[in-house]
């Protein structure tokens, strides 16, 4: 388990630099390290070697797509239980049964609204504004603490 | 000799895909850009360089292509307003074929999802995009078209849907 002082890690796997573009403005103003990915096959390989705490899926990419990376997910004793969300244009009542019994946490259809999937978001991984994390960050005084919240607006 | 043509008029689908790629189009296009789209009853034909993303479809009852013209400034301004620079300095042609290809992609989404409730399931394919300036995309004549106009910063474009329905259950 991470501690707790280290910003949760959030992979974006779509092929559209585009969405990925709109999911980092989503979690600017978090505390968090995004990393992402343009098809099934890169995201794969960052989920075993960075091990995120949520991965973003999207499902018709290039080289491999959304079910199939998440099927080998589940493979895999080291990703089997990273929390996944869809965030796909695939919205179909077959396609969100199948993701559900592939054990995804929550789906999000596009287009999405920022605030919408950082909720989302929310609701699976503790996310902290940046200022928020700052004040809890280890080392920082007590006084200091006091001092930035007097200020906050 | 005499031929006769057979010319079987065009299908019509029961599926309302005007409604449906009306309000898709409003919603994605306030969404993604803040831009308001309205549909309009008569655009007047292409007449400047366009970029135009399709996605296809495919099911064992159903299948077509979705198309979206969109004139290039229009689609630099949107890519733009995404990547949080001015038009102007958008260089990237890349980057507004993505943007191109996700928009058909997102507006086929609603489309899909609406036959699929009908019990056409159906995939699709990762968008591609077409540049240019004099086309038309053209079909046999048993697959159904669906054209919508809309508006947007006075700048007019389009979202063709063509279905063909292979059991004729649509």
């Amino acid at each position: 388990m991470k501690p707790t002082s280290q910003p949760p890690v959030i992979l974006s796997v779509d092929d559209s630099a585009m969405v990925r573009k709109m999911v980092a403005r989503a979690f600017r103003p978090f505390d968090c390290v995004l990393l992402t990915a343009a098809n099934g096959e890169e995201g794969l390989a960052l989920a075993e070697s960075e091990n995120p705490d949520l991965i973003l899926l999207d499902i018709t990419m290039p080289v491999m797509d959304g079910i199939t990376m998440l099927h080998r997910l589940r493979g895999e004793a080291a990703t089997r239980k990273i929390p996944v969300i869809m965030l796909t244009a695939e919205s179909s009542r077959d396609t969100v049964a199948h993701m559900a019994k592939l054990g995804v946490r929550d789906y999000v259809v596009k287009p999405f609204k920022e605030e919408e999937l950082a909720g989302r978001v929310r609701r699976v991984i503790p996310l902290k504004k940046h200022d928020e994390a700052e004040l809890r960050r280890p080392g920082t005084s007590e006084a200091a603490r006091r001092g930035r919240k007097q200020r906050a607006p | 000799m005499k031929v006769v043509e057979n010319r079987m008029p065009r299908r019509k689908t029961n599926l309302d895909v005007r409604r449906l790629i009306t309000a898709s189009v409003i919603e994605v296009f306030s969404t993604m850009f803040s831009f308001q789209a309205k549909p309009v009853a008569k655009p007047p034909p292409h007449s400047t360089s366009r970029i135009a993303g399709c996605v296809g479809i495919a099911g064992s009852s159903i299948g077509g292509s979705v198309y979206i013209h969109l004139p290039e400034k229009l689609a630099r301004a949107a890519a733009a307003e995404l990547l949080e620079i001015e038009a102007e300095k958008l260089v990237d042609g890349a980057a507004v074929n993505d943007l191109v290809g996700e928009l058909c992609n997102v507006i086929t989404g609603t489309l899909k999802a609406a036959l699929s409730r009908a019990g056409n399931h159906c995939a699709s394919s990762p968008p591609t995009v077409i540049r240019g300036s004099a086309f038309a995309i053209e079909t046999p004549l048993e697959v159904a078209k669906t054209s919508v106009a809309f508006v947007c910063r006075r700048q007019y474009f389009t979202v063709e849907v063509y279905l063909t329905n292979h059991d004729r259950s649509v």
